[in-house]
């Protein structure tokens, strides 16, 4: 790619002071995201949230920032101003959590807070805020739009929050999504439509997305490219594709040890040894 | 180890048309199935289809509203007896509220072996090591809290726990959902481990159709409290499902598959 990445993280580095000493959550994390799908792996503890949160800003205050380079579409995210960070978070990037029914506003309805998302984003009147909602609820498959945007949180399934908090995120065009977990929290079944529905707007908008996810198969089989992560780094980058030929043991080890179908039962399942020398390559 | 008394070897634990019922809501609906000694069966399902209701109707934790669950050819009643919970435990999903946060692991251990009457002294403390290194665990541990452990070694706690008065059925209610999936190998190994070692009895609940099929040879699917098929975990490897829904959760398992021209619609 000739052009700047959209996201270009160089040496990310986050530390945590407490009584026990300095905890340093992200030891040198480094990797950049064009216009693609990229997932970041990992088991917990490995820094893979902290990564996406360090983007937004939105690590704890008493934790330690520092990069060579922490920038988004040219622009260092380290030294920027507070109001400059704030017309790119939320605006030029969403964030998409793991628990849809945690992050929306219980006391409003769904309408109100998706509007309100969109006059952030777009600077937009009432009135252009509320039409935009409502065909963005279409868009992310919601068949009633009128009657959803009515309803408050408690009254969506978990799938559907999901779907309104998707609406949310993209209702003011970001060039990137940052989805936590998005589906951890969400059945199989509706897993699969939750992700298609991710893909059908990605394809459509041509946003950027930075998938965090434990499950190795599921980002394996959605995403352009996979970070592995390990202990606060990133211990190998490859194409989703080449999975099969990955050739850090841990990332060999994090698929092997994954029970499938083919297992006979009561065969044992292959685990991962893990090696001090991972933690310093 | 406590032998179970009496009973044919086969029907250990039967439910006959049980149905169990939250207000207005039927949250089991007629379920039928039959564990036979030293068998390790599934329930899998999505969230709400009934699997852990079933789970904690069997402990005598949940009432049931229709059926009868007979334990070695007896019918249970509302209550369960000392002998009952000594040859059935079970064992949660969430190792962290499981615990109780401000005992150590010994004090916890302890717990059941007071509450059975079994003992008292040296041969407490003994049953106890000898738990602890059965699950893998140092003895060490003993002395520790449970934010002291990580989230695995939490779950082999919960399993000593479950296994200290020599049960013969263990209601594991997916007990490796909450691990990392390099600690649930571990686990499930565990598990296996234990079964064959101590001819256990497994029902075994789990959201997950490849961990069942690691795990038993024989699984019940459940959607929205009804039992709609039985797998064999041969039939399950061949993808020899008979219901749509079954198709459904064994196509969700092999992950993401992106809408080439025509997605088949659900």
């Amino acid at each position: 790619m000739a052009e700047e990445p959209l996201i270009d993280i160089q040496n990310l580095r986050v530390s945590f002071r407490s009584r026990e000493g300095v905890h340093e959550a992200l030891r040198g994390v480094s990797f950049t995201i064009g216009r693609e799908k990229v997932g970041i792996v990992g088991e917990s503890g490995s820094g893979k949230s902290l990564t996406g949160k360090s983007l937004l800003g939105l690590v704890p205050s008493h934790a330690q920032v520092t990069a060579d380079r922490l920038r988004f579409a040219g622009q260092d995210l380290l030294t920027l101003p507070p109001k400059q960070l704030r017309a790119i978070r939320g605006r030029r990037i969403g964030l998409v959590m793991q628990d849809p029914k945690y992050c929306l506003n219980p006391v409003q309805s769904v309408g109100r807070q998706i509007i309100e998302a969109g006059m952030v984003s777009g600077g937009k009147s009432r009135s252009a805020a509320r039409a935009k909602a409502l065909h963005t609820l279409e868009t992310v498959q919601i068949n009633d739009p009128e009657r959803v945007m009515r309803a408050y949180p408690h009254e969506l399934s978990g799938g559907m929050a999901q779907r309104v908090m998707m609406a949310m995120m993209v209702v003011g065009e970001p060039d990137l999504l940052i989805a936590d977990e998005p589906t951890s929290a969400l059945d199989v079944t509706v897993q699969l439509e939750v992700l298609k529905l991710l893909d059908d707007l990605i394809g459509r908008t041509g946003m950027s997305l930075m998938f965090i996810s434990h499950d190795l198969r599921l980002v394996s089989t959605f995403c352009d490219r996979v970070v592995v992560m390990y202990a606060g780094r990133v211990v190998e980058t490859l194409r989703a594709s080449e999975l099969e030929n990955a050739r850090h043991p841990y990332t060999r080890g994090l698929m092997n040890c994954l029970p499938t179908l083919d297992h006979e039962p009561g065969q044992r399942l292959k685990t991962l040894q893990r090696e001090v020398a991972w933690l310093n390559q | 180890m406590a032998e179970p008394v009496g009973g044919p070897s086969s029907g250990m634990l039967a439910l006959d048309q049980v149905s169990i019922r939250f207000g207005q809501h039927l949250a089991v609906d007629s379920v039928s199935l039959t564990v036979n000694r030293g068998d390790s069966v599934g329930l899998v399902g999505e969230s709400g289809s009934g699997k852990s209701t079933i789970l904690r109707a069997i402990a005598g934790l949940t009432e049931t509203s229709g059926g009868t669950i007979s334990f070695m050819g007896k019918p249970l009643g509302a209550g369960r007896s000392q002998d009952f919970h000594r040859t059935v435990q079970m064992v949660f999903q969430d190792p962290y509220g499981s615990l109780h946060p401000r005992q150590t692991i010994e004090r916890q251990l302890m717990e059941p072996l007071i509450v059975a009457g079994t003992p008292g002294g040296q041969s407490r403390t003994e049953r106890i090591r000898d738990i602890m290194d059965r699950v893998g665990l140092p003895a060490s541990f003993l002395y520790r809290f449970p934010h002291q452990l990580s989230g695995g070694q939490r779950q082999r706690v919960a399993i000593a726990r479950a296994l200290l008065l020599g049960p013969s059925v263990l209601l594991l209610d997916e007990p490796t959902s909450a691990l990392d999936v390099s600690v649930q190998a571990e686990v499930l190994n565990l598990l296996m481990d234990l079964r064959e070692r101590e001819g256990l009895t497994y029902l075994f609940v789990s959201h997950d159709l490849a961990v069942v099929a690691t795990m038993c040879e024989r699984s019940l699917v459940m959607h929205q409290g009804v039992c709609v098929e039985e797998l064999s975990a041969a039939e399950l490897k061949a993808g020899e499902a008979k219901t749509d829904y079954t198709r459904r959760l064994l196509t969700a398992s092999k992950g993401y598959v992106p809408a080439q021209g025509n997605a088949d619609a659900t």
